[in-house]
């Protein structure tokens, strides 16, 4: 997909381990937005390294700066000052053909409303991403079908977005971001819209995506049980990383709410 | 630290097809908004090819109409010719349209005795300029016209300021009227009048050439009769030989038209005679359906007779009557005590009588009661065209109908771009979801303009079809079967689809700027939440 390979970064702590590789970096990264005469800092100077195949949370209360984070990680938005490297590749440097091409290859999105394009058929909606990409035709319908079977979805292939559940929806949306083998999910908030139950299949979709395939996910959210499968978990606030903290160095209690779901 | 570089030629463009299917789902989901844009741009095409279809059809019946009323005038202007003393007015009327050499140029110029074409030439060239004049001081208000020259109207103000003094009071109003002078100044009106001067004992002339001769022809060949009875006798090639010795020139080819309009109109004559019949005129009414006999024109009366079935009728009804005659006693004229009944019979005698002495067959009734009615039919159509002129602009609108149409299609043009620009709110997400999935800018432009361009298609041809629809068939209340007779089918075709590319093109350019809009959209919209 891309042209050419390099070798690792030294700084990646990378060891022997393979997923100690980078895939996503940030240097000095800020953002500020200018609203009339005010300018607001959103990101006030981010540091942060992501590895390869690494199941990563973020969290931090609204106006933290967490969705401007996200949309620097994905691509969507260029930083004030300040470098983000997905894959090694300088986003900030890249046209709007180029980061039209990243997005497409190199990562998935799943958002908090699903984003299925209501008049496509669920088989539809997951091979829009190949049709970009260039996969043609039969291929693409090929791998839309894998990639249905691979979240559970393939006897609805030919139904509606409106025809499914939220739950359905949802893991529709994870097999397109699938679409073209990106190396990194960005789920925004993927649980938000749903019970703790059908959150659940989500949940195992994701786990199942990161420990077979070694997509990399990077994941807001405040439901406790997806942070309880994290790799690492970080906080934002104000626009700085407040902790980066290893899932064993972090207690997440879940029980009670599911308890008190399921009773 | 070294960095990865991304080969951007491998982005793939979408092919047209794909993106067409694309577009295509996501009209159909939409099917109700995009009706609304069909709507519009049908609605613009439609106006436009109603007046286009209308203007198209029009023309072609005036032209038509044209060529049908031909022998009409041509059998007026030889009654004219024969019957009627020329004025002044009239001949410079006649010169100022005048090609040199023609059959009329010739005429004039035998019945005036002027010898060579260059002093023919000079009476043209002053007759021009009067008309000129003459229409300047005919536009003027009655109180600057006394103020400029008396008392004197047309022809005679030429008269009159070829006096001096008339000339210099002309002169000294002129700036008070405030009418712009037509010509090339005061010095050259003033030549003209001596030019008008001159010329009027060559005119006077003419007149009086002809006068002498169409009163010889008059003695010599219609021996008293009126003319057009005289044309419908006489259809032989002599004709022309026999007019030409009073100076007037008939074309050969002109004789059979003549004869055949003279012949028509003297039947349709002696037919209508029989009208004069009370008992007849009773039962043409009441075959009309009309309540009195008073109601019945003679038009009543050939719409009666007009069809095969009409005329036997109107032959069976014939006898009827005459068998009637036999009840009224011998000296019927003469007596005083007769009833309502035998008087009506007896009115009905003398006209019967006549109209039975011309033994025309039915068949020639048929063809004189329907040509009657074809007549009457183009008069009506030649009215209505007269009084709805059009400009000489594009396409022969008037400036008017040009504007409105240029408005319709900028409300066209404005409508669309508000839909789709409702259209691009509504599907912010989606369009965004989209960029997140790869599409490029340019994917996202084509796609709207495609959307637009696929309503402006069945809004296009929609449009074109009812527009050519309305406009034939205002045409057709408007001019009946001239309109169906003189529907140029190519020009029409041509023409619908000068409309649907018309509707096609502004319903891709409606759709430039929402589409600008659109590609626009940060990716990054996708995550918001409402």
């Amino acid at each position: 997909m891309t042209s050419t390979e390099t070798t690792q970064s030294p700084n990646g702590a990378g060891d022997n381990e393979s997923r100690r590789a980078v895939i996503i970096r940030t240097v000095a990264l800020k953002k500020e937005y200018l609203i009339g005469q005010v300018v607001t800092y959103a990101l006030r100077g981010i540091d942060v390294e992501l590895y390869r195949g690494e199941f990563i949370c973020v969290m931090g209360p609204s106006g933290s700066g967490k969705s401007t984070f996200f949309n620097m990680v994905g691509g969507l938005d260029a930083p004030t000052s300040g470098r983000v490297f997905i894959d090694e590749v300088d986003v900030a440097q890249l046209s709007a053909v180029e980061l039209a091409f990243l997005r497409c290859r190199k990562i998935g999105y799943i958002f908090q409303t699903y984003n299925l394009v209501q008049y496509m058929t669920c088989l539809e909606n997951v091979t829009v991403p190949m049709a970009f990409a260039g996969v043609s035709g039969d291929r693409a319908q090929q791998r839309g079908m894998e990639l249905l079977e691979l979240v559970g979805l393939a006897e609805r292939w030919f139904h509606k977005p409106i025809e499914m559940s939220g739950g359905q929806q949802q893991r529709t949306a994870i097999a397109r971001s699938m679409a073209n083998q990106p190396s990194v999910l960005l789920c925004d908030e993927p649980t938000g819209n749903l019970d703790l139950k059908t959150g659940s299949e989500i949940h195992d979709c994701l786990m199942k995506l990161n420990k077979q395939r070694g997509v990399t996910i990077i994941c807001a959210t405040h439901d406790h049980r997806l942070i309880n499968m994290a790799d690492r978990i970080m906080w934002i606030r104000d626009g700085q990383i407040e902790r980066l903290a290893d899932r064993s160095e972090v207690t997440v209690e879940t029980g009670t709410i599911e308890g008190e779901e399921n009773a | 630290m070294q960095m990865k570089v991304i080969d951007v030629d491998k982005q793939v463009r979408l092919s047209l097809t794909k993106t067409l299917q694309l577009v295509l789902s996501g009209v159909r989901f939409r099917l109700f908004r995009a009706a609304i844009t069909v709507v519009i741009v049908a609605l613009a095409v439609a106006f436009l090819m109603t007046m286009l279809s209308d203007s198209i059809i029009t023309r072609n019946v005036a032209a038509a109409i044209d060529i049908e009323t031909a022998p009409r005038r041509l059998l007026g202007f030889w009654v004219n010719q024969l019957t009627s003393t020329m004025t002044v007015q009239k001949l410079t009327e006649d010169l100022t349209a005048l090609p040199p050499d023609s059959n009329r140029w010739k005429e004039l110029k035998g019945w005036g005795q002027i010898e060579d074409n260059d002093a023919m030439g000079r009476l043209v060239d002053v007759a021009q300029r009067e008309q000129m004049y003459a229409a300047f001081f005919d536009n003027l208000k009655e109180g600057d016209r006394r103020a400029l020259v008396g008392r004197a109207v047309g022809l005679d103000i030429f008269d009159v300021l070829v006096d001096d003094e008339a000339f210099q009071t002309f002169q000294k109003e002129l700036p008070s009227v405030g009418q712009l002078f037509p010509g090339e100044g005061i010095d050259a009106f003033r030549d003209f009048l001596t030019a008008w001067a001159s010329a009027r004992p060559a005119m006077d002339a003419i007149i009086a050439g002809h006068s002498t001769a169409a009163g010889q022809a008059r003695k010599t060949l219609l021996k008293g009769r009126p003319a057009d009875v005289f044309f419908a006798d006489e259809a032989d090639e002599s004709l022309p030989g026999k007019l030409a010795t009073f100076g007037f020139i008939l074309p050969n080819d002109d004789v059979v038209v003549l004869h055949r309009r003279a012949t028509l109109r003297r039947d349709a004559e002696r037919i209508a005679g029989t009208f004069a019949a009370p008992l007849l005129k009773q039962s043409v009414a009441k075959r009309a359906g009309l309540e009195k006999a008073n109601e019945a024109t003679v038009d009543t009366f050939f719409k009666q007779t007009s069809s095969r079935r009409g005329v036997k009728w109107f032959l069976a009804e014939l006898d009827n009557i005459r068998r009637r005659f036999d009840e009224l006693p011998e000296d019927a004229d003469k007596r005083q005590d007769l009833t309502q009944e035998q008087k009506l019979i007896l009115a009905s005698r003398d006209p019967l009588t006549i109209f039975a002495a011309f033994e025309i067959s039915p068949e020639r009734i048929t063809e004189v009661t329907q040509e009657r009615l074809r007549d009457k039919h183009l008069q009506n159509v030649e009215k209505r065209i007269t009084v709805t002129p059009e400009g000489t602009g594009l396409g022969g609108f008037s400036s008017r109908t040009l504007a409105l149409i240029a408005v319709s299609f900028l409300v066209c043009i404005v409508g669309i771009a508000n839909a789709m620009l409702m259209s691009v709110t509504e599907r912010f997400r989606e369009i965004a979801t989209m960029k997140c999935l790869g599409a490029t800018d340019g994917f996202i432009m084509v796609n709207f303009i495609l959307e637009s361009c696929m309503q402006g298609v069945a809004g296009g041809v929609i449009g074109a079809i009812v527009g050519m629809l309305l406009g034939c068939g205002r045409s057709v209340v408007m001019y009946g079967w001239m309109a169906m007779a003189q529907t140029p089918f190519s020009e029409l075709a041509a023409t619908a689809l000068i409309s649907f590319v018309l509707g096609l093109f502004i319903a891709a350019m409606a759709a430039v700027y929402p589409a600008w809009v659109a590609a626009r959209l940060a990716p990054m919209e996708a995550m918001r939440i409402e």
